[in-house]
């Protein structure tokens, strides 16, 4: 017969390990998203105060060229500029995240985003508060780290047109800066020197507009 | 030395098939057009994408330019390119200038070839990239244009550039190349006359995730034979003499970079736009 003292302590030993071993995985888990986190280096984004809502976002595949529409839960400011700036960063630097299907540098890529109305247009019947150009100042470190190619910079282009055309009804161009300069090309390839249709770019490929704003 | 009349007789008659043969031959109208037009873009101070440490985008342009040029003159084509080589860098370190789109574009638009390809290379993506212009093709009631205008002159040659890219896509898709076909207006492609594609070489991902680079020598052979089996299909379907006729020299701007004269129409919210910009 064992006696109860003996019982007690085995049952108290047991015990002890068994929560050792709880924490040991516990701590194991929390060291690897910590690695991961430091492979991650998209940046972190800026707190903003407001509710998560569910935002489209028109997303891009290098592997078969299509750009798809997907639904994420974001946190956006209300101010106009700043929702689009906050909605391109998070667009653009999901891209850099590992295991993306159109893989672009990390770091912040989107500097401001601008809305100018278009001139004689806002008798729209469309646009009653007045048809818009959006211009995107593109960060040059982005712009030069871009993988340099006539697809991965075309879908890069589409992947925002689209997205902004989705979620900002007014905006009929959309013209792309870099640094605040004009520049030809996104990185050798993608044309940047005139404005672009904003289109469901889903279904449209992309052929900007002549300079005076009309269809080519 | 006796003369036989009989033989005299039969060489006069092969003589006298011989050079009627001649003369139906100089009347004929002229045999298909066959020439391929082939730009290696980039060049001189673009270099292009870079590739790798040592490699970049123009050199591997100009190296499949060459093999697909080999293989093409072994086919019968006759082929024209927009640059022959890189001009090295002159002893001072300065560049000669590089050969800009607009000329490249004059180049086809002179040589009225049967096919236009303008090759690129890429680290981004997988398999070829093929691109027709996004231009909208001009349809039946526009009104016939004695001039075609320099920015969007592809729009005339729009569909024999969709079946040219059907063409090269059955012959990638018998090499087993991985492709992707998509729209997209990189210069020069929309001052282009002829059916015009830009091809794009990107790496080819093997079982297991292993890359072959686009410098791969057999990788870019293969590409180069499927170009050339492509353009033998399309030189026995297209037809030459219709496109020919169709061709007229779009008008090129007195200065190459600069934009359209404006319309007649006043709003002009690109130009406002500049004066605007942040
Ligand atoms: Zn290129």
């Amino acid at each position: 017969m064992i006696p109860r003292y003996q019982r007690i302590l085995f049952w108290t030993m047991a015990f002890a390990i068994l929560l050792m071993a709880g924490l040991l995985a516990r701590g194991c888990e929390k060291a690897h998203a910590r690695l991961n986190a430091i492979q991650d280096d998209s940046p972190i984004a800026a707190p903003i105060d407001a509710p998560e809502e569910p935002t489209t976002l028109e997303l891009a595949n290098d592997a078969n060229g299509f750009i798809t529409q997907e639904q994420r839960l974001i946190a956006l400011p209300h101010e106009p500029s700043g929702r689009a700036r906050a909605l391109l960063e998070r667009l653009l630097t999901d891209y850099a995240l590992p295991g993306s299907v159109h893989p672009l540098p990390a770091g912040s890529a989107v500097a401001d985003v601008f809305f100018l109305d278009l001139p004689g247009t806002h008798t729209s019947y469309a646009h009653p508060t007045g048809a818009q150009l959006a211009v995107v100042n593109l960060k040059g470190s982005f712009a030069d780290a871009h993988p340099s190619g006539i697809e991965s910079e075309e879908l890069t282009l589409r992947s925002i047109i689209g997205t902004l055309h989705t979620n900002f009804p007014m905006v009929e161009q959309v013209r792309f800066v870099v640094d605040g300069q004009p520049r030809d090309t996104l990185n050798g390839h993608a044309d940047l020197s005139q404005p672009y249709p904003a289109v469901d770019t889903v279904d449209h490929p992309l052929h900007n507009l002549a300079p005076d704003g009309t269809r080519q | 030395m006796t003369r036989n009349p009989s033989r005299a007789r039969l060489f006069q008659s092969a003589l006298l098939l011989g050079l009627s043969c001649a003369a139906l031959h100089a009347q004929a109208p002229n045999p298909p057009r066959s020439t391929i037009l082939i730009d290696p873009a980039h060049g001189g101070p673009d270099n292009g994408a870079r590739l790798a440490a040592d490699l970049v985008e123009k050199d591997v342009n100009l190296a499949l330019a060459q093999r697909l040029r080999s293989l093409l003159a072994e086919r019968g084509f006759n082929v024209v390119f927009t640059r022959e080589d890189d001009p090295p860098a002159q002893a001072d370190g300065s560049r000669p200038p590089a050969v800009t789109t607009d000329q490249r574009a004059e180049t086809a638009n002179h040589a009225h070839p049967l096919a236009c390809l303008l090759l690129h290379a890429t680290n981004g993506g997988h398999g070829v990239h093929l691109f027709t212009s996004s231009l909208i093709p001009l349809t039946m009631i526009d009104e016939p244009k004695a001039v075609l205008n320099w920015e969007t002159a592809q729009a005339g040659s729009i569909p024999q550039s969709l079946r040219l890219v059907n063409e090269l896509s059955s012959s990638f898709n018998s090499a087993r190349l991985p492709l992707v076909v998509g729209r997209a207006s990189i210069r020069p492609i929309d001052s282009l006359t002829c059916p015009a594609i830009l091809i794009e070489v990107a790496p080819l991902e093997g079982e297991g995730g292993a890359k072959t680079p686009v410098s791969d020598a057999t990788y870019q052979q293969n590409v180069a034979e499927a170009i050339a089996n492509g353009l033998i299909s399309w030189r026995s379907h297209a037809a030459p003499a219709e496109a020919a006729e169709k061709t007229v020299t779009p008008e090129k701007p007195a200065k190459p970079a600069s934009p359209k004269p404006a319309p007649a129409k006043p709003a002009a919210p690109a130009k406002q736009e500049d004066g605007d910009k942040p």
